[in-house]
């Protein structure tokens, strides 16, 4: 406990970057997603062969490799980013094509006459979209939005290939400095309680929206 | 005349489901449409409802052009027309999100054709008339299958349609649910037209001012 404590501050930045990463990421890349998702299923044909091939790249491609092509690989473009801003860069470009495919799966698993019915009663189309189909997709992809909001807290991790002292990395730090593996140790067990409210949390969205059915 | 449907044509994927339909349906009258499946009742529901664009041929509805193969339509116009025919779908499409009244009241406080008092009002007074009004809360996924259907007769009467056409209105519904459907479509008809289209025979005949079988308006069939 007393070797706990000692390590409690640098674990605590560490801590810190992970959240930043995980939060800024989430956020954005969710608000982005709700019209890329639009796009992707009603936009024009070029809009959406667009946005199949950015989602081909960016799901078919490491997302350490695109971590070192926006920090390391751009400035030979002469395009040069902070640590900061070229991981959350790749970070929200990377969660946005997740999400937008998502909720692309969730669109469509909806009554096609959903959205006749919104036709019918004179809804315009992104009017539609916003209140009548948005809002039933959101539901249904709630367990795949808890697979991929933890999946994206573990991935911050990779920011450590920057040189970004994020939790892992601080575990990593004092492992060498102490020659111990314990540091590891008690940074699994804080992902692991990190996971605890997100997926009670979105569970219990779920379950209160579960009239929606 | 509220509908006059002109050598209607419709083909999907080279297979003909339309062809040379015409048909004309006058105000107050329920028309029924019956025929067997695939015999294009549904389409030619969609067509009127505007959920399919016909290959050839006219429809008006009340005086104005829905489609015509020879004009581009005025979108504004569109509309207009959109609003005069209201479909109670065959599987009801409530929307799951929104409580009964919220489903009713949404699209005239969108498109603004109401204030919300008068939606709300206008709302309770058909839940009301349709044996609902307790319902007003609930959300879609606690009513039973007629009342489903009542609702989205609600839905549709918020528009005030000049016609309603109901796909297949007794497909899901128990014998008892079929009996409290007479009385409201004989009140929908003292304001409009009424299209429905069934494979129920002994319904269709209870409650129509004019049968049509289908075979003998499509060529197709």
């Amino acid at each position: 406990m007393q070797f706990f404590l000692q390590l409690l501050p640098s674990f605590l930045d560490g801590l810190s970057v992970t959240l930043i990463y995980w939060i800024v990421t989430l956020i954005i890349s969710f608000l982005l997603s709700l019209p890329t998702a639009y796009l992707r299923v009603f936009g024009g044909a070029l809009i959406r062969i667009i946005l199949r091939f950015y989602i081909y790249i960016m799901r078919g491609t490491p997302l350490m490799l695109q971590l070192m092509f926006f920090y390391f690989g751009l400035p030979y473009l002469g395009i040069t980013f902070s640590r900061t801003t070229a991981a959350l860069i790749a970070f929200i470009l990377n969660y946005t094509a997740y999400f937008t495919e998502i909720l692309r799966g969730g669109i469509g698993s909806l009554d096609p006459g959903q959205k006749e019915a919104a036709q019918l009663l004179g809804y315009s189309r992104i009017a539609a979209y916003n209140r009548i189909l948005l809002p039933q997709a959101l539901k249904n992809c709630i367990p795949s939005f808890i697979n991929e909001i933890l999946t994206l807290l573990k991935d911050t991790c990779l920011v450590s290939i920057l040189g970004t002292d994020e939790l892992l990395r601080s575990a990593k730090i004092a492992a060498g400095h102490y020659a111990t593996g314990i540091p590891f140790l008690y940074v699994g067990i804080l992902y692991l309680l990190l996971n605890i409210p997100i997926s009670k949390g979105l569970s219990w969205i779920e379950k209160k929206l579960s009239y929606i059915r | 005349m509220s509908i006059l449907i002109e050598n209607c044509c419709k083909t999907f994927r080279s297979v003909p489901v339309l062809k040379n339909v015409s048909l004309q349906i006058d105000d107050h009258e329920i028309v029924v449409l019956m025929g067997p499946s695939g015999c294009g009742k549904t389409t030619l529901i969609r067509c009127l409802c505007d959920l399919e664009t016909p290959d050839s041929g006219r429809i008006m509805i009340h005086g104005k052009t829905l489609f015509d193969q020879q004009k581009t339509q005025d979108k504004a116009l569109l509309k207009q027309i959109h609003q005069e025919v209201g479909l109670v779908f065959q599987n009801y499409q409530l929307f799951p999100h929104r409580t009964v009244l919220q489903n009713l009241c949404d699209a005239v406080l969108y498109q603004r054709l109401l204030s919300r008092d008068e939606a709300h009002k206008k709302a309770l007074a058909l839940l009301s008339q349709l044996q609902l009004l307790e319902k007003a809360d609930v959300y879609p996924s606690e009513l039973s299958g007629g009342q489903k259907q009542r609702v989205a007769i609600a839905r549709a009467c918020m528009l005030k349609p000049r016609i309603l056409c109901f796909d297949e209105p007794t497909s899901a519904l128990d014998q008892a649910s079929i009996q409290q459907l007479f009385p409201i479509l004989q009140r929908l008809r003292e304001s409009m037209a009424v299209l429905i289209i069934t494979h129920d025979q002994e319904f269709g005949k209870q409650i129509a001012t004019r049968t049509i079988l289908m075979k003998e308006i499509n060529a197709v069939s």
